[in-house]
């Protein structure tokens, strides 16, 4: 698993600094966003930018990652875009002959690549959550929000808590698409079929029966990097998350391991 | 360790099908430890899909087979002693050929020290730091053989490996797989390229259609070329005429453009000679043709051909 691990650094090195790019842009400008809005909003220095979700109160101890929390959805599909681009594209070039002619313990190849992205995705979230608090910090005293909040413990907890939300979800959102990649061979067809799914299909399916917000996977990653909801508690969310992505890594695996390698 | 057994590839009626097309139908081969080995075949023959077995990319349908002693179900077990190219040359076209040389070297193990190495046996030193995408098919195909060459491997799998190749560039690796087969190493290769596998190898394995054609020594298939004397009088008009007379001295002709096409070579050609001086018919020419390994493949390979 080593060895397949410092494989892919040698091969992801370009392709982790511009998903990194793009997360820290992502995190920068929503960040940015939020506090010019903040400054729009009649309500001032306490007051929040209208979002999707909701007002933010960005003086509240959690206004500090508001960027982040915001950007999670985006961060989500670059990280599906990400695992399946780095999948299908072996098929895509051929280049998965060469591999699995390298290293013929399939486990360990795929095993290499996901971990390998998975360390991307965590890195670049990590780096786009600091970004986003060092813009926060920056941007409070323009817009006259009160950021004592944000140093307290509970402030720090909710910087912590809201990373690794963002970072956890992103990885979801990662072995969904590669899992769809490793079944379709195509970076296209499972970019679009992913994200078509999680964003736009689960929608359309909800219309039609709103029990499905109670389990079915886009909800459970809402609920999950919102911290809960009024239908999925965080920790329900957490653990349908961890029972899908467990599902989905079997069936990535079992594929991987027992489809023959054609073109 | 994989316990040393006399033959490198032994496979008992390896078959693979595609859905009802069956690519290799009951192939039984052994290769021996040691020399070069060619793999030979029409489109469509099943030599690519025989080679993606024995490395372990797709599953057998039925049969068995043995790499270096070990059973092609469990690749893991041979294949660090194994190297290969396996069609046409992939490589990440973003990354430079050092890179792409240096990536698979980490997920083989194999020390980076023998990148440099390898990219000078293929002669691809001073270019190893363009990117993949810019070289050109010949520069890919050698970039594919330094990949298939990193860990020094006791058998090397390669298939077609002179494809995009200038004809220099052929005669180096060609000379490259004679050197690998003289120094012990096995070499099992694919192409269609018949005068370099006449050069190169020392047995052959001959497929069409997914069967077994031939398999022994090249010396062995050359031998069954076939020889014809061609006699060429020096007015076409008289051909028939040729063939009649040697019909009636009971040397059997036929009659092919301009000469006369006479099957073998025990026919002493002085006799011939004589015979049409003797009928006031002046020779322009005589001589022996024989079949190289072109045409004798293309006569195997046919031979049993339906409407062809």
């Amino acid at each position: 698993m080593k060895r397949s691990i410092l494989s892919e650094a040698i091969r992801f090195k370009k392709t982790a600094i511009s998903s990194g790019l793009v997360m820290v842009g992502l995190a920068s400008l929503i960040s940015i966003a939020l506090f010019v809005a903040s400054g729009d909003d009649d309500g001032g220095g306490g007051g929040g930018p209208p979002t999707p979700g909701g007002s933010i109160d960005l003086a509240s101890a959690d206004g500090l990652v508001a960027g982040l929390e915001t950007a999670a959805t985006f961060f989500g599909i670059v990280a599906l875009a990400l695992f399946a681009l780095s999948v299908a594209r072996d098929y895509e070039q051929g280049t998965i002959r060469m591999l699995a002619a390298a290293e013929p313990r399939r486990a360990l190849l795929l095993g290499g690549k996901l971990g390998t992205l998975t360390l991307i995705v965590v890195a670049a979230v990590i780096i786009a959550s600091a970004v986003s608090i060092g813009l926060s910090f920056a941007l409070a005293p323009l817009q006259e929000v009160d950021t004592s909040l944000w140093t307290t413990s509970d402030g720090v907890e909710a910087a912590l808590a809201a990373t690794f939300s963002v970072a956890t979800a992103s990885i979801v959102w990662g072995v969904f698409g590669a899992t769809l990649a490793i079944i379709t061979r195509s970076a296209a067809v499972s970019i679009t079929a992913g994200i078509g799914y999680l964003l736009i299909g689960e929608n359309l399916l909800g219309i039609a029966w709103d029990q499905i917000g109670k389990w079915s996977p886009a909800a459970m990653l809402d609920a999950f990097t919102a911290g809960g909801t009024e239908l999925v508690t965080y920790t329900k969310a957490l653990v349908m998350l961890a029972v899908y992505v467990a599902a989905a890594l079997i069936a990535t695996f079992v594929v991987f391991e027992r489809r023959d390698i054609t073109d | 360790m994989n316990t040393v057994t006399e033959t490198a590839i032994h496979l008992t009626g390896l078959s693979k099908d595609f859905g009802d097309f069956r690519a290799v139908d009951g192939l039984t081969v052994d290769v021996p430890r040691g020399g070069v080995v060619g793999l030979l075949g029409p489109n469509g023959a099943g030599k690519s899909t025989t080679i993606r077995m024995l490395l372990g990319l797709i599953r057998p349908t039925a049969g068995t087979a043995d790499v270096l002693g070990a059973s092609i179900k469990r690749p893991a077990e041979y294949m660090r002693a194994v190297g290969a190219l396996i069609e046409a040359p992939a490589f990440y076209p973003k990354l430079s050929g050092k890179d792409n040389l240096r990536s698979l070297a980490a997920l083989e193990g194999t020390p980076r020290s023998r990148v440099g190495e390898v990219l000078d046996i293929v002669g691809l030193t001073g270019r190893e730091s363009d990117r993949a995408a810019d070289y050109s098919l010949g520069m890919k195909q050698r970039l594919a053989i330094a990949s298939a060459l990193l860990r020094d491997p006791e058998l090397l799998i390669l298939d077609e490996p002179t494809n995009g190749l200038d004809p220099a560039g052929i005669v180096e690796i060609r000379n490259l797989l004679r050197r690998l087969g003289d120094e012990g190493k096995t070499v099992f290769v694919s192409s269609h390229l018949l005068a370099e596998i006449e050069a190169a190898c020392d047995r052959l394995v001959v497929m069409k259609r997914g069967r077994l054609v031939f398999d022994g020594e090249t010396k062995d298939l050359l031998a069954q070329g076939r020889d014809e004397t061609i006699v060429e009088p020096e007015h076409p008009e008289n051909t028939k005429r040729l063939v009649e007379i040697l019909t009636s001295v009971g040397i059997a002709g036929e009659v092919d453009g301009p000469a006369v096409r006479i099957a073998g070579t025990t026919h002493a050609t002085p006799d011939i000679n004589r015979l049409a001086f003797a009928n006031d018919i002046t020779l322009r020419e005589i001589r022996i043709e024989r079949e190289d390994l072109e045409d004798i493949f293309l006569r195997i390979t046919h031979e049993t051909e339906p409407n062809l």
